[in-house]
């Protein structure tokens, strides 16, 4: 088992890593995972649950590692795991909701929106993320929490520039409205 | 709430955690691959056995078609025709025979051969 972040490659640059990932290097494909790991599972586990995003960012590096040589070094490798990750929640959310709409059939009963007990600015806003539809959420998630630029995520998500922004400008309006609504 | 309010609300919500590496995650992402490499391994093996045998089979299937026409058939009594139709329950019978005694084994757990017995 190679050693999970070998310190020797802590210098060497993702493009090199995935070259020597895309040629079976196991320890520089440990680097890679190590080095984004922290950002995909949360990227994922905003978007899924803290749960079923940590098994969707595991399969995430299986596909990148089975994949390996389609990154081509073209834009960063981050962002090429990020999309990787987007497909992935798309199918997984896709089968949660004819899941969902199955069980709805078999016993009809309240939407199960989350419960937040508490009302404060914090956990409004995670309430409020929460009723968010996925694109919006990812959108928000990757702009204004990981810092990417808005055509960097609308490469990742698959989207027009002009449909990222909108996105992200009509959750800002919904977001402010509800945090208002929330103010005494 | 200004926009400036918000920006800073999402940024603390959204950012990601600041922590060290998480090392079980990476070894399990690292024994997921190496399962998945030995799947390929074992499958890829797989493969080139099949293939390996058909080709053995084919050329027992060859060998015999070609002696069925040599002329010592006729001097024995057996008809061509009759060597050709025996020939395939005849080669069916070997395999099944191989297949019983372990010669044709199957890869085992690391890779190596373990017999069906």
């Amino acid at each position: 088992m190679p050693p999970c972040g070998s310190p020797l490659l802590n210098e060497v640059d993702d493009p090199e890593l995935a070259s020597r990932a895309a040629q079976g290097d196991q320890v520089a494909f440990a680097r890679l995972v190590a080095r984004h790991e922290r950002r995909l599972r949360h990227f994922l586990g905003r978007l899924a649950g803290t749960g079923i995003g940590d098994e969707l960012a595991q399969e995430c590096f299986l596909r990148a590692w089975q994949r390996a040589g389609d990154y081509r070094g073209r834009g960063s490798y981050a962002g090429w795991l990020y999309r990787i990750g987007w497909r992935l929640f798309l199918d997984s959310h896709r089968l949660a909701q004819r899941r969902a709409a199955h069980d709805a059939l078999e016993a009809a009963g309240p939407d199960a929106e989350p419960h937040y007990p508490a009302a404060d600015a914090a956990l409004d806003l995670e309430r409020l993320l929460a009723r968010l539809d996925a694109r919006s959420r990812a959108a928000l998630v990757l702009c204004d929490g990981h810092g990417w630029s808005h055509a960097e995520a609308a490469e990742m998500l698959g989207l027009p520039l002009g449909t990222l922004k909108s996105l992200v400008a009509r959750a800002k309006v919904a977001l402010r409205a509800g945090l208002q609504e929330g103010e005494p | 709430m200004s926009d400036i309010d918000l920006d800073t609300l999402l940024a603390d919500a959204l950012a990601p955690p600041q922590r060290h590496d998480d090392h079980r995650f990476v070894n399990t992402a690292l024994l997921q691959i190496a399962e998945h490499e030995r799947f390929r391994a074992q499958r890829r093996r797989v493969w080139h056995d099949s293939l390996a045998q058909f080709a053995c089979l084919a050329a027992l299937v060859a060998g015999l078609i070609r002696f069925s026409q040599l002329p010592v058939f006729g001097s024995i009594g057996l008809p061509a025709d009759t060597v050709l139709g025996i020939a395939p329950p005849l080669v069916l019978v070997l395999v099944l025979w191989l297949a019983a005694s372990g010669a044709l084994a199957r890869p085992g757990r690391n890779g190596q051969r373990v017999s069906s017995r």
